[in-house]
């Protein structure tokens, strides 16, 4: 597997941002993230579409980290028109959200993730999608 | 085969067969001398004999010269099986000590059969007992038959013992073995089989004096086989004829093949024909080339004829049997036994005692030209003593010159013997001499007492079925006779029909009850008047045509028409006239007779317009189309002019709900009006035939007259006794409501009501259930929500705030002090609880709205699941002992699984300080519940809060102590209601506690 050095972390809380920031450094050093706060932005950002249309400045991630509970389109939605539009079905997922319903993760699981990870977000959790980038970035934690 | 005591070949049959079968087994004897090996050898007669004697087992022990015990058993089995054969053995064996002199005459049967015969004959050789035959049988009666057959085989046995010495020494005086041979060529002479052998080439070296017999002709010692048998004219049983350097004998010897019963066909010099049955065996010397041949020849000829006359007495009843006329079955059988036994004549003879005459019947011949004999003649002239109707004799006569009436000369008639008398007689008979054998006499004999009673049979039952014939007709007849006067006296007397007699020129000349019924006019206003007066103007014609018919003879049959009666009314009825005739046959009047069909009419038209009407409300969606259908129902049945339904309403009052030509004023004015009380139990019909003539109020009168109604009917709607409105029929002019009349408008009522009701119930019932399940959508959609919401929303600050505690403890802690840390600490621990509430209290409300299906659950696969989901619960925490097997139990996986998980974290939670918890699950099974035991060596409840703990929020120890939501246990509680099940507790409140959750137990 090509070594993560793109993320894309779709969170809308603030709160949620920073442990995220605090997690991912110590185990994803190498990679540059970005943030964007709702699900259309989400959407726009993968699509390549404006205000994300230079990809020099928001290049394509290797990997999503996507929250359920997102203003305007759920998490679930986002999830969804990614699978269904051809550019975009291979798009990496992971599921990080609040909820641990059952129905969610059953969603989520059928829409096709790479994982779903249940806040708070810690460095254990996010080790394994760095393992192979991270090594020296779990020697240092 | 038919076994029948009274076929005399029967004994004679079995016998003969039985020795020929016995008799060719043993004949393959010679066999068992060319086995090199004394053990083979054994086991070989040991099969034989068995064959031959027919044990169940047969036994040999034979003691070689050498001093080894040789063994040979067989079993007479239907299929040869080696176990069964060895089970028999050992049971023989363990009842029979073949060491012994003397052996038992009987021993227990296996598996509690009944006793076995044993029939044993010691094996004697140069003056020693060196063996023992044993045969074992159940229960047999011939035994010395069986014993002297084993006789010859322990005969066979010396010889090889013999042999076996003679191997052992192999320099043994010769003259020894020549005696052995000479004893063994004496006895082949005795043997009732011919045999004969022939060395290599085909030349004859040996052969007893039977074959000589059976052949007719002796081979000379030497002579070449092919030349002595070229004397016979043999053939096989497919019919082709065998040349002499071709007989079995030859072509064994050359191919090396053995024959086992070969039937052969075999004509003798003298002309003499006889059927053999030949088992032919190759000699093979120790270098296992040919060295002779051996051929055991039987002959069969008497068993064959026994045979063919049994099958052809079989078949002749057989199919004497299918038959059920009686001259049919009779003819059958004298033409077919005729055949058989090759005569000129068959005939049954019916003797009649009295008279000392039979009756010749059924008779065949073989020509038309031979004169009959059938008919009735004196016995002698049928060549019969006059004591064959006394004595069971059989007559046989071969040759006699007797005067009979046809020409007899030899013949046999066997009688049918019935009470100790002869009733028939079965006669074959020819003109030629003939010397009757047995199996003749006896085919004849089996023929009578087979077919006679057949012959009877046929002849009682048509007896029997003439009889009920002519009884059936007599009983007809007198039935039709008493039916006929019958009707003609109800015609006349009591019949609703009208009954008129009318001269031919259309003059009324009589007039019964039912004419004046029918059409008003009393018999002497009428009689004598023309007919036409019963005519509508506009028929006038239809009545000289009429009578024009009957004056030709002809009758008029249910002619539908219409009369007048004398009010003036029309009337519909169906006419039949017959003409009259006078002693001598001239027509002179005619009878009527006509039947008024208007009731019946109207009766189809109302059963009719019922039938539509039940199957429109039935059928009917709403309301206002049941009210349109009754009222449809009501004015074709009961012809008013107008009708209307109304029903109570709310208020209890009755308002119009359909009606038909009243006006809005009438309807208005009447409303509410009602001839009953509300509560009335069993409101009656109430009518009004003349609205002008009854008691009412004077203004209601005055309403009802101006909307033009002369008459009206009020009938009561009610359901389970209770009024629930009225139909109302409504006649322009006065009207006499007719009882039937009102009681159709009352079925029609009683099924509108019920229509009425049931609809109504079933709209209020969709109503109420509509509301109620929106509600409850609703509420549930909320509560998914709201649940929703906590989950997300009152967890994430909780959680935040832990992360900015866990975020300073980490980047600032080092600049605290240890106070300032373990606020820190604490912090963390409350937020970490109040995540574990807020989960718990997600948990319990899952559990009170998830649907919850009961499916069987494997205890044994799922408690140790649950025991290695967590940590707590690892052998370096805990020791779990699991009394396995688990059953099966009918609930909801995921909510047993929180059950057992919460119960065993409480389990392994609440001990005390340094103990090593202990936890026991067993089951046990009551009925069909099983009861899971979590039994812990932990603080135990005192019985006073063990009715606290199942509780929400119900925590018993203090909360710094151990910790806990206090919901867990109210998880448990809610699950197992959920799962139709119960939970609880035991405990002493010191040693423990013992936790159990109960739940139906899954069916296998």
């Amino acid at each position: 597997m090509n070594p993560i050095t793109q993320v894309l972390v779709v969170e809308d809380n603030e709160d949620d941002v920073f442990f995220m920031r605090r997690a991912l450094a110590g185990v994803a050093t190498k990679a540059a993230t970005q943030y964007v706060s709702d699900g259309q932005a989400a959407l726009a950002y993968l699509r390549g579409a404006a205000p994300f249309d230079d990809r020099r400045q928001f290049p394509n991630p290797h990997l999503v980290f996507l929250d359920l509970k997102l203003p305007f389109v759920n998490g679930l939605e986002v999830l969804a028109t990614i699978r269904h539009d051809p550019r975009l079905r291979n798009v990496r997922v992971v599921i990080l959200t609040s909820s641990s319903e059952e129905r969610d993760y059953r969603q989520a699981e059928q829409l096709g993730i790479e994982a779903y990870l249940v806040k708070p977000p810690t460095r254990e959790m996010l080790q394994p999608f760095f393992a192979s980038s991270g090594t020296t970035a779990s020697a240092n934690a | 085969m038919i076994d029948s005591p009274s076929a005399p070949t029967h004994d004679h049959d079995v016998v003969l067969r039985r020795m020929a079968r016995d008799l060719v087994a043993l004949s393959t004897l010679p066999a068992i001398w060319l086995s090199p090996e004394l053990g083979t050898s054994v086991q070989n007669l040991a099969e034989v004999l068995c064959t031959a004697v027919r044990a169940r087992l047969l036994y040999v022990r034979l003691r070689s010269a050498a001093g080894a015990v040789c063994e040979g058993s067989a079993a007479h089995v239907m299929r040869r099986l080696p176990a069964l054969t060895e089970r028999l053995r050992q049971h023989v064996l363990q009842h029979i000590n073949v060491n012994a002199d003397q052996f038992p005459d009987s021993i227990p049967g296996p598996d509690g059969e009944e006793r076995w015969s044993v029939v044993a004959s010691p094996v004697a050789f140069a003056g020693q007992i060196r063996g023992v035959i044993l045969a074992c049988t159940p229960g047999r009666d011939d035994r010395e038959y069986t014993r002297l057959l084993l006789h010859a085989g322990a005969a066979q046995a010396a010889i090889l013992l013999q042999r076996d010495e003679s191997e052992l020494r192999r320099f043994a005086q010769a003259s020894s073995a020549r005696e052995q041979e000479a004893r063994t060529e004496k006895i082949m002479q005795l043997m009732p089989t011919a045999i004969c052998a022939c060395d290599a080439h085909g030349c004859v070296t040996f052969f007893n004096r039977r074959l000589a017999d059976l052949l007719g002709a002796a081979p000379e010692i030497g002579e070449a086989w092919s030349a002595f048998s070229s004397r016979f004219r043999i053939r096989l049983a497919s019919g082709s004829t065998v040349a002499a350097d071709n007989t079995p004998l030859m072509v064994a010897l050359r191919e090396r093949r053995s024959f086992r019963e070969q039937e052969l066909e075999i004509t003798r010099p003298d002309g003499q024909r006889f059927y053999g049955s030949a088992n032919i065996e190759p000699m093979v010397d120790r270098a296992g080339d040919v060295s002779g041949v051996i051929m055991v020849l039987q002959d069969i000829t008497g068993t064959k004829r026994a045979m063919r006359h049994s099958e052809f007495l079989a078949r002749l009843t057989q199919e004497a049997a299918l038959l059920t006329e009686e001259a049919m079955i009779a003819t059958t059988v004298t033409e077919q036994v005729a055949h058989e036994l090759g005569v000129e004549r068959c005939y049954f003879a019916e003797l009649d005692r009295r008279s000392g005459s039979a009756r010749v019947r059924y008779e065949w011949r073989r020509g038309d030209d031979l004169p009959a004999a059938t008919g009735d003649h004196k016995l002698a002239e049928l060549g019969l003593a006059p004591s064959v109707g006394e004595k069971a004799g059989t007559t046989v006569v071969n040759d006699t010159d007797a005067g009979t009436v046809v020409p007899l000369r030899a013949y046999v008639a066997a009688p049918y013997i019935q009470n100790d008398a002869t009733t028939a007689l079965f006669v074959v008979a020819q003109s030629t001499t003939r010397q009757w054998s047995h199996e003749d006499i006896a085919v004849l004999e089996g023929v009578v007492a087979r077919v006679w009673p057949l012959v009877e049979r046929a002849r009682a039952s048509a007896a029997l079925q003439e009889r009920t014939r002519s009884l059936e007709q007599l009983l007809t007849r007198t039935r039709a006779a008493e039916e006929a006067s019958r009707r003609l006296a109800s015609l006349v007397e009591s019949s609703d029909d009208a009954i008129i007699g009318v001269t031919l020129g259309g003059t009324i000349t009589s007039w019964n009850g039912g004419a004046e019924r029918m059409f008003g006019y009393y018999p002497d206003e009428i009689i004598g008047q023309p007919v036409t007066q019963l005519l509508p103007a506009d028929r006038f014609d239809e009545e000289p045509a009429i009578l024009h018919r009957i004056s030709r003879g002809e009758h008029i049959d249910h002619y539908e028409t219409v009369r007048r009666r004398k009010n003036g009314t029309l009337i519909d009825i169906s006419l039949s006239v017959s003409p009259i005739k006078d002693g001598d046959g001239r027509i002179i009047a005619a009878s009527k007779i006509a039947r008024d069909v208007t009731a019946r009419r109207r009766a189809e038209a109302r059963q009719h317009a019922l039938y539509e009407m039940l199957a429109s409300v039935n059928r009917a969606e709403a309301l206002p189309q049941i009210y349109e259908v009754a009222l449809d129902a009501i004015l074709r049945c009961q012809g008013a002019d107008r009708a209307s339904i109304l029903l109570y309403d709310d208020d209890n009052v009755m308002r119009f709900v359909a009606w038909r030509g009243l006006s809005d004023d009438y309807r208005r004015a009447v409303e509410g009006h009602s001839p009953w009380n509300p509560t009335e139990p069993n409101p009656r019909p109430v009518c009004l035939p003349d609205v002008a003539a009854a008691h009412l109020d004077p203004a209601l009168r005055c309403v009802i007259e101006k909307e033009g109604i002369g008459a009206v009917a009020f009938i009561p709607l009610t359901y389970e006794n209770r009024l629930i409105g009225k139909f109302m029929l409504y006649h322009d002019a006065p009207h006499p409501f007719a009882d039937d009349e009102i009681d159709l408008v009352k079925a029609i009522a009683s099924q509108v009501a019920f229509a009425i009701e049931r609809r109504k119930g079933a709209q209020a019932l969709e109503v109420l259930i509509n509301e109620r399940t929106a509600s409850l959508r609703e509420a549930i959609a909320q509560m998914e929500e709201f649940s929703y919401s906590v989950s997300h929303d009152l967890r994430s600050p909780v959680r935040a705030m832990r992360g900015y505690a866990e975020a300073l403890l980490q980047d600032y802690g080092v600049r605290l002090d240890d106070d300032g840390r373990e606020l820190l600490n604490r912090i963390q621990r409350n937020g970490l609880r109040m995540d574990r509430l807020i989960q718990d209290l997600l948990t319990y409300s899952r559990l009170t709205r998830r649907e919850i299906k009961l499916e069987p659950v494997s205890l044994d696969k799922l408690v140790p699941e649950v025991l290695q989901q967590y940590a707590e619960f690892s052998p370096e925490h805990a020791d779990f002992d699991l009394k396995t097997p688990l059953p099966d139990v009918l609930a909801h996986e995921p909510s047993l699984t929180q059950v057992l998980s919460n119960l065993l974290s409480n389990a392994v939670k609440f001990v005390r300080p340094g103990t090593r918890p202990r936890v026991r699950i067993r089951a046990e099974t009551k009925l069909d519940h099983v009861r899971l035991w979590i039994e812990d060596n932990g603080i135990g409840i005192k019985p006073e809060y063990q009715h606290r703990l199942f509780g929400m929020f119900e925590r018993i120890h203090p909360e710094g102590k151990y910790e806990g939501t206090g919901i867990g246990l109210a998880i448990v509680r809610k699950a197992m209601e959920r799962m139709n099940g119960h939970a609880g507790v035991e405990s002493d409140g010191v040693s423990g506690s013992r936790f159990w959750i109960q739940l139906s137990a899954a069916k296998p």
